[in-house]
């Protein structure tokens, strides 16, 4: 239906770490909805998450609140919040720009935020 | 001493006794000092001169009253005697045989209005006395009651009963059971009792709950049936929206948009459908399509329909043809029958082929403002006769012409001719915005209220603009408007050759400009916004107006949009005036 922005989010495990992938766009029209989409897909007792936005064709300042909430959340349950943003995109641009690595592990791949979630996992773990 | 004078002394110690009696005795005693009604006689000769009498009750015996006498016996020249006698009535028999007081009367009136008696129950002598709301709907005795019990609820009732009066039980029971009443019909009846002194009586209280058990039964028969009917108008809408296009596809030569809705609640879901099919030849497919019923039946044909008309569509049969095997399809003894308004539209030369199946005619509205019905091409629905001839009309649309298809929800109304409602919607069709604007405005005016109880699909396409102009776009301020806009300004880059990472960045800066005057400029009001685009000499020029109050970013994280515009366009303007706001925006191209 027009008038509706579509994203899709898909939830697996890898590595023993939670997966969230986003397919599609989020802009103010959808980012509310999204975020408790997405809030609601992470298990409480999980260390972290990683959020895979490789597949996002667009992503604004509406998303950027989502993120800044997401990752505020998190750390309120300590949770670690790896956002994925393939380099040399806009998404990776933006998410400079705003400064989100203040809050989030960004990372150029899914390895390398599966990679760092190990690391942080390491440094707290029992 | 005379009589007066010993009946002087006597009156005396009379009134100290009572004094005595009211404030002393009666307490210790278990009487409740009740009255005083004192006579004194005289005689001539010799005779009973004096009687007291006082009223007193007992607080054990409730219904018991005693009233002590005190008399002298006056002889000619002194007294005789002084008595006392002590008289005992029973209260409850002075009660019965005193009309009922106001109170009672009230009690009474109450009874009837909640539908309730009251009766007590002698289990000695097994007697019932009733109040007026239960006389010749009761019986006399248990004995008879029972008889009228239906058996199963005898056991229960008497039990009950019994046990109030034998055990002294003070707590009340209840029970309900069921009786015949005076006219032979089965009444269910909800009795509460309790017992009343220490003689084996039961005082109680009857409702009749037959015509409220029964309106209950049906209201939970009528929410049973609504229930189930709810659950199959969910299945069969689900089942439908599974056969609409979740999106419309993104062809670049028509602009395309398309409305469901359902009809209203509690009405079955109709059989409204439409569809968009690229054709291998580069040609689009517009379809829309109404079948005859309602429900999961209507559902499952239009499923049937849908897939055909797709493979025959995409084998490359011709209009005509499609819909003369897709009316052989149907199964005419089952009196499966549909409309459908089939489309072709051919970009190359704006060469349009369509057929129309017993279905409303679309509206087209040209690039110069003129609109028309395609009136031709009309048959016979899908499903009437086994062979039709269904044979293609033609016309064609020029690049901003705009075609509408619609389901008779829009334009049939009970009572009003068909050219009215036409008329209606060529008035609703005139200005010149989007496709997804012109579904917007021909709702608005044709169903202000929603639909009635038919359900609408709409499906609006619109042939693209050339792109060598500026692009001009009228949003509505709304965050739905967010997509479409960019879906638009992508499409003009796209055609000027813009490289994508820079029309990534124009169109994320647009987005900002107009997520902001979405969400700061208007209150609540349906309000619009404008955004132009042109190119010239290797600069692209983005200009987003609003008419609303400009107000500061607030620090909590909006004022990003404004972060993001400086960080991705070369050049960011805002300027604020009282009739609104204008965001310029440049790049180098």
């Amino acid at each position: 239906m027009a008038g509706v922005t579509d994203a899709e989010l898909h939830a697996q495990r890898l590595d023993g770490q939670v997966v969230l992938s986003v397919t599609g766009e989020i802009d103010l029209e959808n980012a509310g909805r999204a975020r408790e989409r997405i809030v609601s897909s992470v298990p409480s007792g999980a260390q972290g998450i990683v959020l895979d936005l490789s597949n996002v064709s667009h992503l604004d300042s509406a998303g950027v609140r989502l993120l800044f909430d997401l990752a505020r959340r998190l750390r309120d349950r300590r949770q670690e919040l790896a956002v994925v943003a393939p380099s040399h995109s806009l998404l990776r641009d933006i998410l400079a720009v705003v400064s989100l690595d203040r809050v989030a592990t960004v990372t150029e791949t899914l390895d390398e935020a599966l990679a760092g979630l190990r690391a942080w996992d390491g440094e707290l773990g029992p | 001493m005379d009589g007066f004078a010993v009946m002087a002394v006597l009156n005396g110690l009379i009134a100290l006794a009572y004094v005595v009696m009211a404030t002393y005795l009666a307490p210790r005693l278990g009487l409740r000092y009740a009255g005083r009604v004192a006579a004194t006689a005289f005689f001539s000769v010799g005779a009973l001169t004096h009687v007291e009498l006082v009223v007193v009750g007992l607080s054990d015996r409730p219904d018991w009253l005693v009233s002590p006498h005190m008399f002298a016996i006056q002889g000619a020249q002194a007294v005789i005697a002084v008595g006392f006698l002590v008289v005992a009535l029973r209260y409850s028999d002075l009660r019965r045989a005193r009309p009922w007081p106001r109170a009672v009367r009230g009690l009474a009136a109450a009874q009837h209005l909640a539908g309730i008696g009251a009766w007590e129950w002698d289990s000695m002598r097994d007697r019932f006395h009733v109040s007026q709301q239960l006389q010749g709907r009761w019986a006399d005795s248990l004995t008879e009651l029972l008889e009228r019990v239906v058996p199963e609820d005898r056991a229960a009732l008497q039990a009950g009963l019994d046990a109030a009066a034998t055990c002294g039980s003070r707590e009340p029971g209840e029970l309900i059971f069921r009786m015949r009443g005076p006219d032979g019909e089965e009444r269910m009846l909800l009795t509460r009792y309790a017992p009343r002194g220490r003689r084996g009586r039961v005082v109680g209280a009857t409702e009749d709950l037959t015509e409220r058990r029964a309106a209950e039964e049906s209201r939970q028969r009528a929410a049973r049936a609504e229930a189930m009917a709810e659950r199959e108008h969910r299945i069969a809408q689900t089942l439908q929206h599974s056969l609409l296009p979740d999106r419309l596809p993104d062809i670049g030569v028509l602009e395309l948009a398309a409305r469901y809705l359902p009809g209203g609640r509690g009405v079955e879901v109709g059989g409204d459908w439409y569809d968009v099919i690229e054709l291998p030849t580069g040609e689009v497919a517009l379809v829309m399509g109404d079948v005859v019923g309602r429900g999961i039946s209507a559902a499952a044909l239009v499923g049937k329909l849908r897939n055909a008309l797709r493979a025959y569509a995409l084998e490359g049969h011709e209009p005509g043809d499609t819909l003369e095997r897709l009316n052989a399809l149907l199964d005419r003894d089952a009196l499966e029958m549909a409309t459908l308004l089939y489309i072709v539209y051919e970009p190359e030369s704006g060469t349009v082929r369509w057929v129309n199946a017993g279905h409303p005619a679309p509206l087209v509205r040209h690039a110069d403002g003129r609109r028309e019905f395609w009136e031709d091409g009309r048959f016979v629905p899908l499903g009437v006769m086994p062979s039709v001839g269904y044979e293609a009309a033609s016309g064609s649309l020029e690049p901003g012409a705009m075609v509408l298809l619609y389901t008779d929800g829009l334009v049939e109304r009970a009572g009003v001719p068909l050219s009215t409602t036409q008329d209606l919607l060529l008035a609703a069709a005139t200005r010149n915005g989007s496709a997804d604007a012109l579904c917007d405005e021909t709702l608005a005016s044709m169903l202000p209220t929603g639909p009635a109880d038919d359900d609408v699909a709409l499906l609006a396409a619109q042939v693209t603009r050339l792109a060598d102009g500026p692009l001009t776009l009228e949003l509505s301020a709304r965050p739905g408007a967010l997509r479409e806009a960019r879906r638009r300004l992508e499409r003009w880059l796209r055609a000027g050759d813009i490289a994508p990472a820079l029309s990534a960045r124009v169109v994320l800066c647009a987005n900002e400009a107009i997520a902001n005057a979405v969400q700061h400029a208007y209150g609540p009001k349906d309000a619009l916004i404008w955004l132009s685009a042109s190119r010239a000499r290797g600069l692209v020029d983005l200009r987003v107006r609003d008419e609303g109050r400009w107000r500061e970013p607030s620090p909590d994280g909006r004022g990003r949009g404004l972060k993001l515009m400086r960080a991705f366009a070369d050049e960011v303007d805002v300027a604020h005036g009282d009739d609104g706001t204008v965001v310029t925006l440049r790049w180098r191209a």
